[in-house]
């Protein structure tokens, strides 16, 4: 029997599935690693204090990018302050955040060379898809909003 | 025999519905045979090992850059990340070090390439972040700064095609177009108009592999591709203020 676990409505096919992929990329550990990386890059180099912007959109309009804070979120996170990430950047820091367990899944599954896979219906790919683009244009309001 | 759709091993004889995840196996069974991919060669660099190091990384690189549509069209969307992975760091690295040594060259003749762009504290740090020991650094760590490159554009970019709804294929078919999209770091090799040249067939590459990796229309892929250029900055902010520096400071020179 399979040990993927599985959501399903009371009929049909599931909305989603988490299973384990035989030979699979395990892309959760490998996007934490690189965020782990940039994370302490950030904070023993304080990339997050540069006395001067590297975003060429806030340089051009004067409104930070959808992804203006995340230096100083990396840089918050290196030091153990959630709270202050999510102030930062909320969206990359909710992101850098779900990482882990994913990185932790795919970790454990290594040993026995495989990775976590997440298989979405069609219903549910819509809706993920429809909250993707809410949760981005919601976090770049807060962005323009807290004048990041 | 196993379900095609979540994998369970199926008792015989078996019913029409799954006893694992319920899905009806006629059509599941019909609906594997119609989605499966059809079986891509491998790409001359993935195929090293036969016609030589040298040969399948320039064969590669010719391909891409002449022929993307066939290339993408023919790359296999699985089978490891290794091999593109490769290909996008020595590729990428020989662009970036061309593109350091240029500007050196460039920035000699003509000033800072930031000089005219930013407020007091960025013309102070200039002089450190366009020194002689900044090109050495680059060249050190020009393959690290390049594999985070490759995965982070991935990142932006599948993210992106998912909220499109292009991501038909997995992370592994994005990834491997963003690698083999690298080639056109080798047009740095061409003096001042390089750079440029090499960035904008950057992108075309972009929208051509991904339109053909992920079996999605061109416009599709163009969003995908041009979007975060618009709505993000951090991957394309060092190369902005790098062009539109050169741009103000031979702007200046010229006054």
């Amino acid at each position: 029997m399979s040990a993927d676990a599985a959501a399903t409505l009371s009929a049909g096919r599931p909305l989603f599935r988490l299973k384990t992929v035989p030979g699979g990329l395990p892309l959760g550990a490998i996007l934490a690693g690189m965020g782990a990386l940039a994370a302490a890059a950030v904070g023993i180099l304080h990339l997050d204090a540069l006395p001067f912007t590297v975003c060429f959109f806030k340089l051009a309009t004067g409104f930070p990018c959808a992804t203006c804070g995340t230096t100083r979120a990396l840089g918050r996170l290196f030091h153990g302050d959630l709270a202050g990430a999510l102030g930062m950047n909320p969206l990359a820091a909710a992101g850098a955040m779900a990482l882990l367990p994913w990185a932790a899944a795919d970790l454990l599954l290594m040993t026995r060379r495989k990775a976590l896979g997440v298989e979405l219906g069609p219903a549910a790919a819509r809706a993920a898809r429809v909250a993707l683009v809410a949760a981005v244009v919601v976090n770049w309001a807060y962005l323009v909003a807290a004048g990041r | 025999m196993t379900c095609p759709t979540c994998g369970a091993a199926l008792p015989e004889p078996h019913g029409r519905f799954c006893p694992s995840c319920g899905a009806d196996l006629e059509t599941a069974a019909l609906e594997s045979v119609l989605t499966r991919p059809q079986a891509r060669p491998r790409t001359p660099w993935e195929d090293r090992g036969r016609i030589g190091f040298v040969a399948a990384l320039v064969e590669t690189t010719q391909r891409v850059l002449t022929k993307p549509s066939d290339f993408f069209a023919s790359m296999p969307v699985v089978g490891g990340i290794g091999s593109p992975l490769l290909y996008g760091i020595l590729v990428g690295t020989l662009g970036v070090v061309v593109a350091a040594l240029y500007r050196e060259v460039f920035q000699a003749l003509v000033g800072s390439t930031f000089a005219g762009l930013g407020g007091a504290e960025l013309r102070r740090v200039v002089p450190i972040m366009m020194g002689g020991m900044s090109v050495v650094l680059q060249f050190v760590f020009a393959p690290v700064f390049v594999t985070l490159g490759l995965f982070i554009v991935t990142v932006i970019v599948h993210v992106f095609l998912l909220m499109l709804g292009g991501a038909r294929r997995g992370f592994e078919a994005t990834f491997r177009v963003i690698c083999y999209s690298e080639a056109a770091a080798v047009i740095n090799v061409i003096p001042l108009c390089g750079g440029v040249v090499s960035g904008v067939y950057y992108l075309v590459l972009g929208i051509i592999g991904l339109s053909a990796a992920h079996g999605i229309g061109k416009g599709t892929a163009a969003a995908a591709v041009l979007l975060p250029l618009v709505v993000l900055c951090c991957c394309c902010a060092g190369a902005g203020l790098l062009f539109f520096g050169s741009l103000a400071s031979v702007l200046r020179q010229m006054k």
